[in-house]
């Protein structure tokens, strides 16, 4: 999923990045759309309440290589504990994440790097 | 409840988490015996079924105990109608730095540099990534507050070289003496623990987890000690100290850039800014009602995860004593780690904390 952030007043776009683990796909509410665009505030309060695709035949969760916040030591030497108990060291680190637990990890990420968030504007798309 | 020495890698390698479970804490020096608080209840993703082998550390939510619900339960205390309140703030304030050093949440950044005050945090990792390095000097709240481990995280394509003033060891020294013999008269019996006394929870970092982020960047990044210049020896306020200390640093060694002062004191980050010293204030943000521990880096296309057990173990540098207790019907599971321990032994330069667990 790409996300463009755009000033409100001129719809310049001031930052992109694409999350590629993420998909308007997996959201039933822009499944039919290839591009939604909304203020940043309506985005936020959409996505602390955005259903999932409640589908038996659709995965609800998808397995994102992570970063630990810890020091690199602390984070290699439990790693290396992890899979002395019997872990699988690629898949530690990659644990299964929710759609949404990811997708707003990511409305989070914008908030706080475009102040204030009424003067912008979210644009998603495939 | 005996427990067993631990450090945190192993800590984190021997105990795996899943479904709902509450934070308490308790501490002899302002509270009853036995007598435990919430802090909040963490929440896991509890999605897949294999989770005891392949995924040690798993996502979670934490929900920290709200103003009401805290005052609720310090009122009812001998001494707490009267120091509740002042409790209750104390309290969630340490629950905000907390999740601050473990980096569920994001600090408030701003930085002051040739004259302007920079807000948008995209802009000051611009900035600060202009030179390829920085040179952080660093004041006990920065330290505290696990700035330099955040700059780190957030600027990993740029070499980070801590400064910290010598005189930052002589205010830690200072904590230690107090905080030791305040514990010895519990210990003694000699002092029983009142709520007036609380204000231990913010003495407390300032030894235990500066202590912490100062062995942990030494482990993993270039740290300086720096001795205070002798021009400025006698110098009684510390403020001053290290803004000269910043200065006689560029003016000794010929820096002109890349050079900042980081701390967490924003009338200090402003009179540092008015002698052109570029300041970079890393502060507290608001405590949310609810806290993921995913946070996603546009700028690094990452997503980085916090485990449950660094949240623990830096709360109980804090709070003294934590116990996790499992929140499921019929599962009367629970861990306790307790910073003050026969392990450590008495010495806070150790990272090591008694876990015990039925």
């Amino acid at each position: 999923m790409k996300f463009e952030i755009l000033q409100a007043k001129d719809k310049a776009t001031v930052a992109h990045f694409t999350v590629h683990e993420l998909s308007l796909l997996s959201f039933p509410d822009w499944k039919s759309s290839s591009v939604v665009e909304m203020p940043l505030n309506d985005f936020a309060a959409k996505c602390d309440t955005i259903n999932l695709v409640d589908d038996a035949s659709t995965p609800l969760t998808v397995a994102v290589r992570v970063r630990f916040y810890l020091p690199a030591p602390v984070a290699d030497r439990m790693l290396c504990l992890a899979t002395d108990n019997g872990a699988d060291r690629e898949k530690a680190s990659s644990p299964t994440l929710t759609w949404n637990a990811l997708l707003v990890a990511v409305v989070e990420e914008i908030k706080h790097n475009h102040v204030p968030n009424d003067q912008y504007i979210v644009r998603i798309s495939e | 409840m005996s427990g067993n020495r631990s450090t945190l890698p192993d800590f984190i390698a021997t105990h795996r988490f899943g479904d709902k479970w509450a934070v308490e804490y308790t501490d002899p020096t302002h509270l009853p015996p036995d007598k435990y608080v919430g802090l909040g209840v963490v929440s896991f993703a509890s999605t897949v079924p294999d989770t005891d082998v392949d995924y040690p550390i798993l996502p979670f939510t934490f929900e920290p105990v709200t103003a009401e619900g805290l005052g609720t339960t310090l009122k009812s205390l001998d001494d707490g109608p009267k120091h509740a309140g002042r409790a209750t703030k104390l309290i969630r304030d340490q629950l905000t730095e907390s999740l601050v050093r473990v980096g569920m949440l994001r600090p408030v950044v701003r930085l002051l540099m040739d004259h302007e005050i920079i807000t948008a945090f995209p802009e000051i990792l611009s900035r600060l990534t202009k030179h390829r390095y920085v040179i952080a000097v660093v004041d006990t709240s920065a330290v505290r507050s696990g700035a330099v481990s955040y700059l780190h995280h957030v600027l990993q394509d740029v070499v980070i070289w801590t400064v910290v003033p010598v005189f930052l060891m002589t205010e830690v020294q200072n904590k230690v003496k107090s905080l030791n013999d305040k514990w010895r008269k519990i210990e003694d019996g000699d002092d029983k623990g009142k709520l007036q006394q609380c204000d231990v929870l913010r003495n407390r970092p300032s030894v235990s987890c500066i202590a912490a982020e100062l062995r942990q960047l030494h482990a993993w990044s270039p740290v300086e000690l720096l001795t205070t210049p002798p021009e400025l020896l006698g110098q009684p306020n510390v403020d001053r100290l290290i803004i000269e200390s910043v200065k006689h640093l560029k003016r000794e060694r010929g820096l002109h850039h890349g050079v900042y002062l980081v701390t967490g004191d924003k009338d200090m980050a402003s009179v540092a800014s008015l002698e052109n010293v570029n300041t970079l204030f890393v502060g507290d943000p608001t405590l949310p009602t609810r806290i993921s521990s995913l946070r996603y880096d546009s700028r690094q296309g990452a997503v980085w995860m916090s485990p449950i057990h660094a949240l623990l173990w830096d709360l109980a540098q804090v709070f003294s004593t934590i116990r996790f207790r499992c929140l499921t019907d019929g599962d009367d599971r629970r861990v306790e780690l307790q910073y003050y321990c026969a392990s450590r032994d008495g010495f806070i330069a150790s990272d090591l904390m008694e876990v015990a667990g039925v």
